[in-house]
């Protein structure tokens, strides 16, 4: 499968530390988050680049990981906290970590305990919409934007929060863009094309991204896509979109050659990281206040059935043959709500694959399954 | 009107490159089997599957040249350059077992180093699969490995599972653990047959409820697999699900004839546009 379309993604995903540090060399701070539910546009807001944490899928970093964090925690986390031990991340001129689960705070509890970090902020979640949960939000919030501030030595105004938010309110929209042309036309963009163009956004600014994102979008529309012959339609659930593209199996690349069409996803750092813009109809805080409580529902916060209708109404609405989901191993929470998941899908005749994602997914075993699978959609 | 020519026999086949063995069948146009072969895999896929494959046509006594369509399945099955086709082995065990029990909608397959169950509809289609590929236990090796730590042969094993007197229960689900277990059982003096009984029973227990329970048992159910041929193995299955199971004189080809079956529904439904292409009427 060819990547040039998307090499300058790839490019700039793989060069992500260099390019970190060129953005410092010029002045600003960057800084490291994990979990897509932090107000990313107050820290921009603040002139601070935020960068997710992500998988970096080498052995090594599993390794050095391992042995300083109990048994049962995803590799996600493993390889975050390995190589924050081997010192990659140690440009970074602070990391905000949000409570999405036990792991993160685990993730958290030994990075503030291990690691020197000029800012350390541990985000404190919701997902209740209740008006007590907003309450407490809005104070995380605040609180949140003056430790910023007082970081940064200088006061956020409200200016800068106005164009913080539509730096990324226009990022979202393109992406949304894309992700509708996408599902409209699967041949115009494949979804393992598209992994590049999504990872790629969240370790660089937002406008810089947005450029790239515009860019491709004109040229995918211009371009005459080859027409394929349309294979079984898929929906894609996979909470960290790593674990679809670990270091010995590209699941998606091998859905993808099968002949599978994946035309919608439910990706950590897809749909539920894009979807919604932030409003601007209020103060700027309150209008992120208004955007990052509640939101999509998630398996590790919402009720299961939320999460799990949502998932099966954009399966029905896609009209979805399939559904390929990829649990990470140890993620307990995820497990928990599979059952659901899956009955549902099955009442909705949607048939399901589980795979277990970790840092090897054995490439011969998978591709049965999903070979096998793909054939049983074929009937 | 113009009609097309007297045509040749149709032959196919069906090439299984399994992680133990090989198998090959070729059928002809009425899905009459007329040659096959089972040979160990060896090192070289490739290899072995034309071997195999060469052997099922030497008892089927037809060139290579007549046959018009070769299906490849199992482990090695992207290993097959000169097969016009590939598909899973899940498909094709239900496709084989269909056409031997067309009752069945439950396929019990324990392989060499992999087992599965699947759960097929009335037209021999794969409804449902688990497999297990990932794990010894509950597999043909499992055995292999307790063969040879208590020098026995792999075919009397069976039927010296089925004198078991008492019930010994090998509680490990590893097989490297599992082998620990059975040499302890031997050298504080159990009977040969009861920790034999044992084993089978772990097998079968592993693969009933890691794989079928999953997909759940609907009556008939088929077994296949090389370890099909284990009587002990047999009967432990039926006894976990309550229901006899049928398998196939050669319980290793399901796999190669479901292939040879999907290359000769390929190949029939090709000479159906071909013949509608060359018939006019004046």
């Amino acid at each position: 499968m060819t990547m040039e379309r998307v090499a300058e993604f790839s490019e700039a995903y793989q060069k992500r530390h260099e390019l970190a540090q060129e953005w410092k060399d010029q002045g600003k701070r960057v800084f490291g988050v994990l979990y897509g539910k932090v107000p990313e546009e107050i820290l921009s807001a603040a002139d601070i680049v935020p960068v997710q944490l992500v998988e970096d899928r080498e052995h090594a970093s599993y390794v050095s990981g391992k042995p300083s964090l109990d048994r049962f925690y995803c590799d996600f986390v493993v390889n975050l906290w390995g190589q924050g031990l081997k010192g990659i991340y140690d440009y970074l001129d602070g990391i905000v970590m949000y409570d999405a689960c036990e792991a993160a705070k685990v993730l958290a509890g030994v990075w503030f305990l291990r690691k020197k970090v000029p800012f350390f902020y541990w985000y404190p979640c919701s997902e209740e919409t209740k008006e007590g949960a907003r309450i407490f939000h809005q104070k995380e919030m605040n609180q949140f934007k003056a430790r910023i501030e007082e970081f940064a030595g200088r006061r956020i105004s409200s200016d800068d929060l106005s164009k913080a938010i539509r730096t990324y309110n226009e990022n979202r929209s393109l992406m949304k863009r894309l992700y509708q042309a996408r599902r409209e036309d699967p041949s115009l963009i494949s979804e393992r094309e598209f992994f590049e163009v999504f990872q790629a956004g969240l370790v660089m600014p937002k406008e810089q991204h947005s450029r790239m994102v515009y860019k491709l979008l004109e040229r995918i529309v211009s371009e005459a896509s080859p027409k394929k012959k349309p294979g079984p339609r898929l929906f894609l659930s996979c909470v960290i979109s790593e674990e679809c593209i670990s270091s010995e199996t590209d699941l998606v690349s091998m859905v993808e050659e099968l002949g599978g069409e994946i035309v919608s996803d439910d990706l950590l750092f897809g749909p539920r990281y894009y979807w919604e813009p932030t409003p601007l109809t209020k103060e700027p805080m309150e209008d992120l206040l208004d955007r990052y409580i509640g939101g999509m529902p998630m398996p590790f916060k919402s009720k299961s059935e939320q999460w799990t209708e949502l998932l099966v109404e954009e399966a029905r609405r896609q009209k979805v043959q399939g559904a390929i989901v990829v649990i990470p191993k140890y993620c307990t929470l995820y497990l928990w709500d599979y059952p659901f998941l899956q009955s549902r899908f099955e009442k909705a005749g949607i048939k399901t694959l589980v795979i277990e994602g970790q840092e090897n997914i054995p490439q011969a075993r998978t591709l049965t399954r999903i070979e096998a699978f793909l054939e049983t959609l074929a009937h | 009107m113009i009609k097309e020519r007297g045509r040749e026999p149709i032959f196919v086949a069906g090439i299984d490159i399994g992680s133990v063995a090989t198998k090959s069948v070729i059928l002809d146009e009425s899905q009459a089997i007329i040659g096959f072969n089972i040979m160990p895999v060896g090192a070289i896929f490739r290899e072995s599957g034309k071997d195999s494959f060469r052997q099922a046509l030497s008892a089927a006594g037809i060139r290579e040249e007549e046959v018009s369509y070769i299906v490849s399945t199992g482990y090695g099955r992207t290993s097959l350059r000169f097969a016009h086709h590939r598909v899973t082995e899940i498909t094709c065990h239900a496709k084989g077992v269909h056409k031997l029990f067309p009752s069945c909608r439950t396929v019990i397959d324990i392989g060499g180093q992999d087992s599965k169950a699947i759960s097929i509809n009335d037209l021999g289609n794969v409804k449902n699969f688990a497999m297990n590929d990932r794990c010894a236990a509950g597999t043909g090796r499992w055995l292999e490995v307790i063969a040879r730590v208590l020098n026995l042969s792999l075919d009397k094993m069976g039927e010296l599972a089925l004198r078991a007197k008492k019930e010994i229960r090998i509680s490990s689900v590893c097989t490297v653990f599992a082998e620990s277990e059975v040499i302890s059982y031997m050298t504080g003096g159990a009977q040969l047959e009861d920790v034999l009984g044992g084993v089978h029973r772990a097998i079968v227990e592993r693969v009933v409820n890691s794989l079928v329970l999953r997909v759940g048992i609907v009556e008939e159910v088929a077994l296949t697999g090389g370890v099909a041929k284990n009587i002990a193995i047999r009967r432990e299955i039926e006894k976990a699900i309550g229901t006899k199971v049928s398998v196939p004189d050669e319980p290793q080809l399901t796999g190669a004839l479901g292939a040879a079956l999907i290359g000769l529904e390929i190949i029939q439904n090709k000479n159906k546009v071909t013949q509608s292409r060359l018939t006019v009427t004046s």
